[in-house]
């Protein structure tokens, strides 16, 4: 490491966070600056790799795709053992994190479900997440007025997309229950001691079954795992969760463990927004923080690196440069720096050329150019020489 | 029985006012109630105020159905008034000829200081000079599409949806049915006199009559804000022109419109450049319109009529109506079609088309649709239950009122999906309580034709929060729900 020990990097999204987390893995010291809490809350936290091809097919090998297809794509120049390298890195980072998956990296995409009731591919999940290699029959846990998961439509359309069964098991409405609680009010409640004894009694007058028990993604924040692992052995099978929209409780889990361990390893996070930036400083209202490198991992339109004006252009608000103009509403995905290297340092969803709303490849996307840009600033360059260009 | 072909404000009117004499009736629409121009339209209970120069009877006649409606279908229609405002580079003269005019139809108009009408509307450009108040109000076309349903179905008229007319059955050049094609296949039903009050397809139903009307489609273009930027509607005082009028509707506030002559009766597709062209215009009324929260941009194709005339801008064709006895053109007798016209004008246009059927069919009762109030439904106390969406607070409980014949039909009834999160955290709850009724197909069908439905206004106001809005609306779609993918491995 020549001089990664300095590194500012500009958003707290998987982007920020992983280039973040590779700098102080080398003794590094980073300074975050984010003026919002980035994309992970508006997910459930599985990462993929390619879940679908280009004709929106579903992909059951990913390794295959990226190996026979990938020349399309911006990754389409890294070698299998580089991913694997790669992926193999989150999965042990995220172990030293608290964050559990499987003991092996996935070798094949697994099927989980959504809620809609629908089957789509996943690469590597956290261990709370339903995953399954076949559709088999399932059985879902309703809880009242819990909009997001209408466990008799869902379970209509699984039977009806795969021909299996899907029973279903209600809870009630616990004691501390209110109008309106989404799945973060009813994960923070379980997250009590009240909540998990409350819990552990309605799971053990469930009647009996054979199939796993799935509930919506609301078993606590911070304690999941000791709770999933309390109501498998009540339940008998296994138990395990489906992600919800917006506030999602399976990627506020992540990003808490996460900024956890990055703040005990020194990492200081700033919050605000950044005005200008040069090569070795960032500027916020009334200060500014100077180090070796600045990092962007502001994300696209969404995490606001990116700003869609009335004409259609899309300007990079913080460097001040305009990318291109939309068109069709597929280039508000896909457009964006054309690399990672140049005029600045980019990771995350603001690179351009991938989609990963069609294609299924944000955890990709977001390990390649994490990867590429932390290359470049701990001088190791020239391994991706070719990749970093498309 | 009379077959009113079109379930728009023409013909939902006609069924009305001929149900009202005793006259047995039943609607076809091919789409949904307020599918057509009916449901696209800019909202504006005219006075009358905007035609004082250009179009006198125009304006006579809504001035008149101003105050009618503000009686009989009070529940549909927000009496806000509204401002004719005059900007800079505007002679005096046109002001004065306007000022003329509204005197000659007795819309009481009155000029009011700007400095008082800045303390009630914000960021008003400082341009604006002269500002006359007029009884403009704000008519909610949904509302009053379905509030005329249900007075129809209460007095025993049958609507049927999502059912087209594709033909006209004859004996001896006299109407005796319609065919008509629905889900179920093609049947045909009898009736006694057929009327056209197709909108945009006047034209092409009227050569199901054999005969042929000269219909001058124009499209207007809208967009819609996401807060009630104005409390009433404001006009600019000027020649009636592109982006001169701002409407508050509900929670939203609507600036249009664009007026292009087009051919094609369906296309509705709003363009980017069209909304920049708006936002360009409107913002010589209100200079930080830029920063204003957009939602969405929408067209309508008006259904103007003018024959024998080779029209180049219709912007001067006639916003006046037309009724058509094809019986004594060349047509089938028994045919008839009403054309032209405005929203504000439709009682009037219903009353003179069922003047003629009534006659064709020897019925002597006259029109009483300007004194039956246009009864409203029963509030029905229902547990409000847990919100399906959150932007316009619509709850299970209300959803729940109404049986849900189509996603589309549980839309424009409730208002649910249509705020600034357009439908993005409530489009999947929506299409998943529908499946209580239909099959998981039908319900996933119809919730990627909702998406595509709301993507088509979204996309050409795609900037600023509206495209971060439009962003976080495509990764739930694909990425959390995956409600387009396949999933057959
Ligand atoms: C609803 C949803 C579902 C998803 N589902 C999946 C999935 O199933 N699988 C998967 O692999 N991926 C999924 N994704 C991930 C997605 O596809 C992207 O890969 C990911 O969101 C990109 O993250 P990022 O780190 O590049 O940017 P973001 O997460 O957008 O982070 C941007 C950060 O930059 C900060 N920022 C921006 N500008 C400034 C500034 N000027 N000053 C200071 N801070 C600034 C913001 O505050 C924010 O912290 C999903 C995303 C969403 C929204
Ligand atoms: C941009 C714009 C702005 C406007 N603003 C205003 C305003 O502010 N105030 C105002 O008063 N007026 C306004 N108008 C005018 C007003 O909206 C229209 O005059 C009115 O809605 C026309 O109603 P309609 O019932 O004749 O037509 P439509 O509402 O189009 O109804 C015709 C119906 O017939 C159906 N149909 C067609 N063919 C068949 C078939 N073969 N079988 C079965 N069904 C069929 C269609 O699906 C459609 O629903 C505006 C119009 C436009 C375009």
């Amino acid at each position: 490491m020549s001089r990664a020990s300095d590194v500012i990097v500009i958003g707290r999204g998987p982007a920020g966070l992983l280039v973040s987390s590779l700098v102080v893995e080398q003794g590094g010291q980073v300074d975050m600056i984010a003026d919002g809490l980035g994309t992970l809350p508006l997910w459930g936290g599985q990462f993929d790799f390619r879940s679908y091809d280009n004709d929106r097919k579903p992909v059951a090998d990913p390794w295959a795709w990226w190996h026979r297809f990938g020349d399309t794509h911006p990754g389409g120049s890294v070698s299998a053992q580089m991913w694997r390298s790669w992926w193999q890195h989150l999965r042990d980072l995220w172990f030293t994190m608290e964050i559990p998956t499987e003991k092996l990296l996935p070798t094949k995409n697994r099927g989980t479900v959504t809620p809609l009731g629908r089957i789509k591919p996943a690469f590597l999940v956290p261990t709370w997440q339903f995953t399954q290699e076949y559709a088999g029959a399932i059985t879902l846990v309703g809880v009242p007025d819990l909009v997001d998961f209408p466990v008799e439509a869902m379970a209509r359309v699984y039977t009806w997309t795969t021909g299996m069964t899907a029973e279903i098991r209600w809870l009630e409405r616990s004691p501390s229950w209110r109008p309106g609680w989404n799945g973060l009010n009813w994960a923070w409640y379980l997250d009590t001691e009240e909540g998990r004894r409350w819990l552990w009694e309605q799971v053990k007058s469930f009647r009996r079954g054979s199939a796993p028990l799935v509930f919506p993604q609301i078993l606590g924040v911070d304690h999941t795992e000791s709770l999933i692992e309390v109501l498998g052995e009540l339940w008998g099978r296994g138990v395990a969760e489906i992600p919800l929209p917006p506030p999602s409780v399976g990627g506020l889990r992540l990003q808490r463990r996460w900024e956890r361990w990055l703040r005990r390893k020194g990492v200081r996070l700033v919050q605000g927004r950044v005005k200008e930036i040069g090569g070795d400083f960032a500027a916020l209202e009334g200060r500014r923080i100077h180090g070796g490198h600045v990092v962007l991992a502001t994300g696209g339109v969404l995490g606001g690196g990116l700003e869609v004006l009335i004409d259609g252009q899309v300007r990079d608000r913080l460097m001040g440069l305009s990318l291109g103009v939309v068109k069709e509403p597929e280039d508000l995905a896909s457009i964006g720096y054309r690399s990672w290297l140049e005029p600045t340092r980019v990771a995350g969803s603001a690179l351009a050329g991938c989609d990963p709303n069609r294609h299924g490849d944000g955890g990709a996307m977001m390990l390649l150019t994490s990867h590429a840009v932390f290359s470049a600033v701990s001088g190791q360059e020239g391994r991706l020489e070719h990749a970093g260009r498309f | 029985m009379v077959i009113v072909i079109g379930g728009g404000a023409s013909g939902l009117g006609l069924a009305w006012d001929l149900l009202l004499r005793s006259i047995p009736v039943m609607v076809v629409e091919m789409g949904d109630i307020g599918s057509g121009t009916s449901g696209r339209f800019h909202g504006l209970l005219h006075s009358g105020g905007r035609y004082v120069v250009s179009d006198v009877q125009a304006a006579r006649e809504c001035w008149e159905e101003n105050r009618i409606l503000k009686r009989v279908a009070g529940a549909a229609i927000k009496a806000t008034g509204g401002y004719f405002l005059s900007v800079d580079d505007e002679g005096d003269a046109y002001v004065q000829d306007w000022v003329k005019g509204a005197e000659a139809i007795g819309l009481p108009v009155k000029e009011v200081a700007v400095g008082q009408i800045r303390e009630t509307v914000e960021n008003l450009g400082p341009w604006v000079r002269r500002g006359f108040s007029v009884p403009d109000g704000v008519l909610e076309g949904f509302t009053l599409l379905h509030l005329l349903r249900l007075n129809i179905e209460n007095l025993g008229g049958e609507i049927l949806t999502h059912t087209t007319v594709t033909d006209i059955r004859h004996e001896n050049g006299r109407v005796v049915g319609v065919e008509v094609m629905d889900k179920d296949g093609p049947r045909v039903i009898a009736c006694d006199a057929v009327v056209n009050a197709a909108g945009p397809y006047a034209g092409e139903v009227a050569r199901l009559f054999h005969d042929g009307i000269a219909m001058q489609l124009s499209r207007g273009t809208m967009l819609i804000f996401a807060n009630r930027r104005v409390p009433y509607v404001i006009n600019r005082l000027a020649p009636p022109g592109d982006g001169d009028i701002i409407v508050p509707h509900g929670e939203t506030a609507i600036l249009g419109t664009t007026d292009v002559l087009q051919e094609d009766p369906g296309s509705t597709r709003a363009t980017r450049e069209e909304a920049q062209y708006l936002m360009q215009l409107g913002q010589r009324l209100f200079a930080d319109m830029d920063r204003w929260r957009v939602l969405r941009a929408f067209t309508g194709v008006r259904p103007l009529y003018q024959d024998g005339q080779e029209i180049r801008d219709s912007r001067y064709i006639s916003r006046d109506f037309t009724v058509i006895d094809h019986g004594q053109r060349r047509g089938l007798v028994g045919a008839f079609s009403l054309v032209g016209g405005k929203w504000t004008t439709y009682r009037l246009m219903a009353e003179h088309m069922a003047d003629a059927v009534a006659a064709y069919l020897k019925v002597k009762r006259s029109s009483r649709t300007a004194e039956v109030p246009l009864q409203t439904a029963v509030e029905m106390d229902l547990r409000p239950g847990p919100t399906i969406c959150e932007c316009e607070r619509v709850s299970l409980g209300q959803l729940a009122r109404w049986p849900c014949a189509s996603l589309t039909e549980w839309r424009t009834r409730s208002w649910f999906a249509m705020g600034p999160c357009q439908g993005t955290m409530c489009g999947h709850r929506g299409a998943l309580l529908a499946m209580a009724v239909q099959t998981p197909s039908t319900a996933l069908r119809e919730l990627s034709q909702l998406r595509h439905e709301r993507e088509r206004g979204w996309w050409p106001t795609t900037w600023g929060d509206n495209a971060r809005q439009w962003a976080l609306g495509q990764a739930l779609r694909h990425q959390t729900l995956a409600e387009e993918a396949w999933s057959d491995e």
